[in-house]
């Protein structure tokens, strides 16, 4: 259904963390999800427990049939309804041009997929490279993610400038869901200003789901479980934080929504 | 009556021909492709290594590093002899 791209241009601001927060969402409420990893750093394939994966976005890229990344479609250890798309440090050689419709390999691999699933997400790299054109062009809204902090709110802000470029070229009907802040320790003056800063210039396309900095979710990560599983105060907080960006983001999608 | 067709099957994902190489690795232009670009255009010429002789060298190699070289190679989308000229040139500065 929706395939929703999430991006920033600054690396470490967390875009695999809400990866893994919106598929720990889909996994508690028992829907149909599927992680298209996009990152050669393939940090969302291991936090989904998935370790030596047959085939990656690597050769869905290098082939770029249509439909044919449905053979690469990947179990994963948190259960049998959160798939993926694995990544692999190879995927890095398809962050080029490749030719006349090369942003389009990944929107013509995937086809029909994505009907198959109530959410796609996609996960893209820190850069406004091939990689990252393949998935704007192949989603229908983008998520940026950011830190409270000088440079990734630039970054955020060449994130929303590639949306405005993928928009005006190869797809449409792309438009931007929402600028999560994450890992944010709001008892920080400086912190505080940024913030602010941000809420003036984007409004409400700032999400309210401010994501504080919990030592649960890189414990949940390295255990390679849902935050939803990893039980703590911490845990708890950051996962009804997600729950809420999920419905912000998917109203459709709400827990008993048909 | 028409005959029903047979749909035929697509073959399925295979991994890229690139997998097992690092992103890192330098792409290494082979030899022959070089001599053959030189002076199709002045700033070829200007460019260009000049065109050498080409003498033939005999060596003996275990079969295992045969089979390595054919394998990175297929990798680099080069012929064995095209690779060996790379790697030679690139060692030897030459």
């Amino acid at each position: 259904m929706p395939t929703i791209a999430v991006l920033s241009m600054k690396g470490g601001v967390g875009k695999s963390t809400i990866i893994l927060g919106l598929a720990s969402v889909a996994w508690e409420r028992g829907q149909q999800a599927l992680i298209v990893d996009l990152d050669p750093q393939a940090n969302a394939t291991m936090g989904l427990d998935v370790l030596s994966p047959v085939f990656t976005t690597n050769d869905v890229l290098a082939d770029a049939r249509p439909g044919i990344a449905a053979d690469a479609v990947t179990g994963t250890g948190w259960a049998p309804h959160i798939k993926v798309l694995a990544a692999e440090r190879a995927l890095e050689h398809r962050n080029v041009n490749e030719g006349r419709h090369s942003a389009l390999r990944l929107r013509t691999a995937l086809a029909s997929l994505p009907r198959s699933y109530d959410l796609v997400v996609i996960d893209c790299p820190p850069s406004l490279g091939e990689l990252t054109r393949n998935a704007l062009s192949a989603a229908d809204l983008a998520v940026v993610v950011t830190e409270p902090g000088y440079f990734a709110l630039h970054g955020a802000a060449q994130a929303l400038e590639a949306v405005e470029v993928i928009r005006g070229t190869t797809n449409p009907g792309l438009r931007t869901a929402a600028i999560v802040i994450n890992r944010a320790r709001p008892h920080l003056a400086e912190q505080q200003v940024r913030i602010t800063e941000l809420r003036e210039a984007y409004g409400d396309l700032v999400s309210p789901s401010v994501l504080p900095e919990r030592t649960s979710v890189p414990q949940a990560q390295g255990a390679g479980i849902p935050i939803h599983a990893w039980h703590s105060p911490g845990a708890r907080e950051i996962s009804d934080l997600f729950e809420d960006l999920y419905d912000e983001i998917l109203p459709g999608l709400k827990m008993g929504s048909p | 009556m028409s005959e029903p067709s047979v749909p035929t099957q697509r073959s399925a994902l295979v991994k890229a021909a690139d997998a097992d190489l690092h992103p890192t690795t330098p792409k290494l232009e082979p030899l022959d492709d070089l001599s053959s670009k030189a002076g199709s255009a002045t700033s070829d010429v200007m460019r260009a290594p000049k065109k050498e002789k080409l003498v033939t060298i005999k060596v003996d190699i275990p079969k295992s590093v045969r089979k390595a070289l054919s394998i990175e190679a297929e990798k680099r989308g080069l012929s064995v002899k095209q690779l060996i000229n790379a790697i030679l040139r690139d060692r030897t500065r030459g």
